[in-house]
């Protein structure tokens, strides 16, 4: 365990040296440099008096690359993602302020993906090749091949036609009022959910065929258990450690499905922040929240990886 | 006695069919939802061919005096805000969608074949630099990363088609590369080493033709997810340049407040977009099977320390919801 533990702990970290510089080099590599930037904004105010060598300096951009690199990690380390170009906000502030509505769509399709998918998974291989089980197969290739976004497009679309409702344009936190921000919440969550549901359902399906004919399950058979004993005690356990990878794998996709689905829902999330600041070349804040939700992927990987091979102590011996 | 009897069996005509005439065969007898994916893919490829043919309108045609009109007989599925014909515009964004899918994921293809092969085959302290590279960059969310990319560069396209083709190589290369490892241990690039070949000539003649099966899965699964990134872009108005008839440009969400007045602006697109998905998908998951049983889940035994084995598993999962 300890070995691999180790050995795990070692990738993590040229992968986030690399994240760091990627994010860094990305921010050097934008047509117009911060100076431009700025003496275009405060054009007309000064005229065109800037001493770009002074401004240079005091923003420490006349430095060599790895110096700049290695003030920005140090920056960072302290908690000091920089500031935005439009309005001058603190990026770690704003990061801060809208991740928990990021965080909490995405816990919430993770939970219905899984609580949607794990059960019609598990039905579709125990009755193998029934008519439930079809009917289960293509709702689930259907979640996976009907795009998020256009379903998302057509629940904000068609409501407003039919009942001229749509979805409330103020942000209800979770701590105002719990009610109301889980029925703001479910909607968009679901549809960001949908083609995870369908990919557990199928992942689920397929670990549970398998492990259905080991064995050990036979035995249980032939000792007499319940079918729910057998299914749910002897099977399920087995069938279900690659799901918890899959966990890890939805990430990023969630992520990013949560940039369209905060848009359409207008919740003030992460995803929405990367849309605006994108649309008004606020490279800072864009930065700063692909640094973050990158090292959150990496991270949550390494806790999955560990959590697998907690679950099943086979794979620490390997 | 009968002369029949004396005939050699060894001198009866096999009957021998063409790979391509087997594998059809196969698709249609083992994989009934792949033989479905494979007439829709079939008539995508045709619809985007003789798109000029089918569609009764110009694309960019604009007839501002029957704005946002119902479907009738001369406008099969209405028009839109600015009088161009849906029907029309949805059969030139099949043509656009494909032209994009298969550019793309020939570029994917390409470069996950040169990162896959050289990293597999070179191996060593090479492998582990280049890996933690592939590893980095599959951190970031994709369609952020899109996003981000499309912003810098600037959006259009063959920006669009060059960004997704490389973008989806990365992941794609990891397959390529875990084949070539397992191929290079065979005997036979030993042999071809050992009579002093030179290592382009072992990657051409031996590799190259070993991995064809994984390449071409690669490039079969890929295109509907690739299809699908694209639109999702285009919906939120990081794709193609506005005006250029694609699926998911035509659902931008720029045009919501005109899909509430004639909801046939968001419908139809959508739809067509989720056919082709699904059918791109179906298709390549039966191209998948087809090719590689070993691949393919079921009646293996489980073994469930074999992680490699599972990771397999879940990547192929995996590949259906990229975005």
């Amino acid at each position: 365990m300890g070995a691999y533990l180790v050995r795990r702990l070692l990738l993590v970290i040229p992968a986030i040296v690399l994240i760091t510089m990627a994010v860094f080099l990305a921010q050097r590599f934008i047509p117009g440099s911060v100076i431009d930037t700025l003496a275009s904004q405060s054009l007309g105010t000064i005229g065109s008096g800037v001493d770009r060598a002074e401004l240079e300096h005091r923003l420490g951009l006349d430095a060599p690359m790895y110096v700049q690199y290695f003030r920005w990690v140090g920056g960072m380390l302290h908690g000091d993602l920089g500031t935005s170009l439009l309005g001058s906000l603190n990026v770690t502030d704003i990061i801060t302020r809208r991740f928990p509505v990021t965080f909490e769509l995405g816990i919430l399709a993770i939970l219905i993906s899984l609580i949607g998918g794990i059960p019609i998974g598990i039905y579709s291989a125990v009755r193998q090749n029934s008519m439930g089980d079809y009917i289960g197969r293509t709702f689930a290739i259907i979640c996976i091949a009907i795009p998020g976004f256009w379903v998302g497009l057509l629940v904000v679309i068609y409501p407003a036609i039919w009942w001229n409702w749509s979805p409330s344009i103020e942000y209800i936190p979770i701590t105002k009022n719990f009610g109301q921000n889980i029925i703001q919440f479910i909607i968009p969550a679901a549809i960001l959910g949908m083609s995870s549901l369908g990919v557990t359902m199928r992942m689920t399906r397929t670990m549970m065929l398998e492990v259905l004919k080991q064995d050990y399950i036979r035995t249980a058979w032939a000792k007499g258990l319940k079918e729910r004993v057998v299914v749910i005690r002897h099977g399920l356990r087995n069938a279900l450690i690659p799901v918890v990878t899959l966990i890890g794998l939805y990430i990023p996709v969630i992520v990013g499905g949560s940039v369209i689905l905060e848009q359409l829902f207008t919740l003030p999330g992460l995803g929405r922040s990367v849309f605006e600041a994108l649309n008004a070349r606020d490279y800072p804040i864009v930065s700063g929240i692909n640094l973050v939700i990158a090292l959150f992927v990496v991270l949550t990987n390494l806790v999955i990886d560990m959590t697998y091979s907690y679950i099943d102590p086979r794979i620490r011996y390997k | 006695m009968d002369v029949k009897l004396s005939t050699p069996i060894i001198g009866k005509r096999i009957k021998k069919r063409s790979r391509t005439a087997d594998f059809l065969i196969r698709l249609f007898k083992e994989q009934p939802l792949g033989a479905l994916g494979a007439v829709i893919t079939l008539i995508l490829a045709l619809t985007g061919i003789f798109a000029n043919f089918l569609a009764p309108y110009d694309p960019g045609h604009m007839d501002l005096l029957i704005r946002m009109a119902p479907p009738s007989a001369q406008h099969l599925l209405g028009t839109d805000q600015i009088g161009r014909d849906i029907f029309s515009r949805i059969i030139y964004g099949c043509r656009i969608d494909m032209l994009i899918g298969l550019a793309a994921t020939s570029i994917a293809a390409f470069f996950a074949t040169v990162i896959g092969v050289l990293s597999g085959y070179i191996g060593g302290t090479f492998d582990v630099i280049l890996q933690r590279f592939i590893d980095a960059l599959m951190s970031f969310p994709g369609l952020l990363l899109l996003m981000t990319i499309m912003t810098l560069i600037g959006s259009g396209l063959i920006q669009i088609t060059i960004v997704l083709g490389i973008l989806f190589s990365i992941g794609s290369s990891r397959i390529i590369r875990g084949s070539v490892m397992s191929i290079k241990e065979n005997v036979y690039i030993k042999a071809s080493q050992a009579i002093g070949s030179s290592t382009l000539n072992t990657l051409v003649r031996h590799i190259l033709p070993n991995i064809m099966p994984t390449i071409i899965i690669i490039f079969s699964a890929n295109i509907g997810g690739i299809i699908l990134a694209e639109s999702s872009l285009s919906f939120l108005g990081f794709g193609i340049t506005v005006g250029t008839p694609s699926w998911g440009g035509m659902l931008s969400w720029e045009g919501r407040k005109f899909m509430e007045i004639n909801p046939n602006l968001a419908i139809w697109p959508g739809v067509a977009l989720s056919i082709a998905v699904f059918g791109l998908n179906m298709f390549g998951d039966a191209v998948r099977d087809l090719l590689d049983p070993r691949l393919r889940g079921g009646v293996g035994r489980y073994v469930s320390a074999n992680i490699s084995k599972i990771k397999a598993k879940i990547n192929r999962e995996k590949e259906n919801t990229v975005v």
